[in-house]
């Protein structure tokens, strides 16, 4: 690994399943499997693919939500799998975006107490500290520091994903993982979102892993873009290469299923009921 | 209006109020009319709180309880169904007026197999026989290309993917052979490469078998390429209508504009325009244009409340600058 790469995935697999009361027979599935991705310092990593590709997996075990079963992750040369001192200062590099903003956050607490929360990380507690800090944010992702006595519910869609990415934001963390951020928000709203991570980039330096399955949003934020099928990684290149001469068989169809101009859109389409879901452990 | 001429479905006048937090009720609906000739196929486009769900639910006679409707009138076939009760609606949902929800998951029974499912709309509305229901069903699920229909009949919901699922709510939507289908964000839930699969599946059926379409959307790029005529909705009120053609290549409305120029990709670089603000909450009062705050056009006269304006047959627009001619379009 080079200074210049944030997280380095060294063929990593994650299976679920094994044996259960309901599952006797000894069945495993491979979510993720053998997945091998350099995300390089202060860019944009983007990870598209269809349902069950293993794309959200790949980001839980970058988060440490998910534990693989083999191979290594490190953040900065720091191992997921670790405990203790190294866990506390993995957990100060690393926060997520999640894709629903409403499920996201916490409804009993205010604007102020979710984004001041992740400070406990970095050892903030002095309370004009807090309210400083929890300020900046607000101020930075775009909405009034008056509003931060205020709950959720009391936010729009969108604002409610600034909050997010705000609370994100807060122990300055190196690498933001973005799972789907902008899937739930309307398309108005979702240029908005887009354009306030590529400004907080160009001025914060964070690194970003975007995880979607909408290949504008990936293409807008990424440099390199990395299509999953089926839990492997059937394309890597640059983002302008890949949508220009995409070699594999699905990115092809996943370029050809974005919605465009172009009168045969729907017409080079088939009708027929796509291929049948990866089987789970050969059994479905 | 002669019988062939009338439409499918027409909505006249439709308002519908909902209770808002402050404790009054607020217009979710204002004032919406538009119409789906017979075996033609329309789209309803909207974002959120626009309205286009409210109004679908309204058609279908499903509003939520404490939504009102306050005036108007949704004629199928020339019958009106705001005067029928919930027991002449149960009747004819599923026969002469259908729907297919946004989630195929939870609008089908896990516990019940998809052959099942197809069969009970099936001896419901068409009356066939035990004997005859298995061949049916099959058939059902070939015209929805469900590809080996044959052994799909004893899976269970959970064994399918969801554009499968989708196929299978389809196929029991058309079961009761509808005059009209209406489709509220069937893809949403789908993955990109299903959606077009999918849609490319509703037209063929519609073009098969002829029912009226309508598809209520987010995407104005995937509804122009399925319908033939596109009805925009903006804060409950309909913006702008015309063929799928005008209002995709020649937008009048500023708000449709924006939609459209919101995420484009120009020689494969994605180029992002997006529309300050909000889209604005059923409690809030807004004198005129409900697009005037968010508007980078907006002048004096749009605080008084533009009408919905245009030729017979053309195009519509609710705007002050197209129709003071002072918008460029």
């Amino acid at each position: 690994m080079t200074d210049s790469d944030l997280v380095v995935l060294d063929d990593v697999t994650v299976s679920y399943g094994g044996r259960s009361l309901l599952r006797p027979k000894r069945q495993t599935f491979a979510a993720v499997d053998r997945v091998s991705l350099t995300v390089p310092r202060g860019q944009t990593t983007g990870i598209v693919g269809g349902t069950g590709a293993g794309k959200s997996t790949v980001a839980k075990v970058v988060m440490g939500m998910v534990p693989a079963t083999s191979g290594t992750v490190r953040i900065a040369g720091h191992d997921v799998a670790a405990s203790g001192a190294d866990r506390l200062k993995l957990q100060r590099l690393r926060q997520v975006v999640l894709q629903d903003p409403f499920s996201s956050l916490n409804p009993r607490m205010t604007v102020r107490d979710i984004i001041a929360e992740p400070l406990m990380l970095v050892g903030r507690t002095r309370r004009a500290d807090i309210d400083a800090r929890v300020e900046e944010l607000l101020t930075l992702v775009g909405l009034s520091p008056s509003r931060a006595k205020l709950y959720p519910h009391q936010f729009s869609g969108g604002q409610r994903q600034r909050i997010s990415i705000a609370r994100a934001l807060s122990p300055s963390p190196e690498l933001i993982v973005l799972d789907e951020p902008t899937s739930a928000l309307d398309v108005s709203v979702r240029a908005q979102i887009l354009l306030l991570l590529k400004r907080l980039q160009d001025e914060l330096g964070v690194t970003y892993l975007i995880i979607s399955h909408d290949m504008l949003t990936v293409a807008y934020l990424a440099s390199t873009v990395a299509v999953m099928a089926a839990g492997r990684i059937v394309e890597i290149g640059p983002t302008a290469q890949l949508f220009r001469s995409p070699q594999h068989e699905y990115t092809r169809e996943l370029l050809a299923s974005i919605p465009n101009t172009s009168g045969s859109w729907l017409e080079q389409a088939d009708a027929q009921s796509e291929p049948d879901p990866v089987p789970i452990g050969g059994s479905a | 209006m002669s019988a062939a001429e009338r439409p499918a479905l027409e909505v006249r006048g439709l308002t519908i109020s909902v209770p808002t937090r402050g404790g009054g009720r607020g217009i979710a609906v204002r004032d919406v009319s538009f119409s789906v000739p017979a075996g033609g196929r329309a789209g309803l486009v909207g974002e959120s709180g626009s309205g286009k769900t409210m109004t679908s639910l309204a058609i279908m006679g499903l509003l939520p309880s404490a939504a009102r409707v306050e005036a108007g009138e949704i004629l199928l076939d020339g019958d009106n169904l705001l005067a029928k009760s919930q027991r002449e609606m149960q009747r004819l949902r599923g026969k002469r007026l259908s729907m297919v929800m946004q989630d195929p998951m939870t609008a089908l029974d896990p516990c019940f197999t998809i052959g099942s499912q197809v069969a009970q709309p099936l001896h419901q509305h068409r009356g066939l026989s035990r004997g005859k229901l298995n061949a049916a069903v099959v058939e059902s699920l070939e015209q929805v290309r469900l590809s080996t229909a044959r052994d799909r009949l004893r899976q269970y919901p959970h064994q399918l993917s969801g554009g499968m699922r989708q196929r299978v709510t389809s196929a029991i939507a058309l079961a009761g052979q509808p005059r009209v289908l209406i489709a509220d964000e069937p893809t949403t839930a789908l993955d990109a490469t299903t959606q077009v699969r999918y849609l490319k599946l509703l037209r063929d059926l519609q073009e098969q078998t002829n029912f009226a379409l309508l598809l209520v959307a987010h995407d104005l790029m995937v509804v122009q390429h399925v319908c033939e005529r596109v009805i925009v909705m903006y804060g409950g009120e309909v913006v702008e209508e015309g063929t799928a053609e005008d209002v995709f290549n020649a937008p009048r409305h500023p708000y449709t504009q924006a939609l459209l120029g919101a995420i484009q990709v120009v020689d494969d670089t994605v180029t992002l325009t997006p529309i300050n603000g909000n889209a604005p909450d059923v409690a809030d009062v807004l004198p005129g244009c409900r697009f005037q705050p968010r508007c980078a056009h907006a002048r004096d006269v749009c605080l008084t409340p533009p009408a919905l304006v245009g030729e017979d047959d053309g195009p519509v627009t609710r705007c002050w600058g197209v129709q003071q001619g002072w918008l460029a379009t």
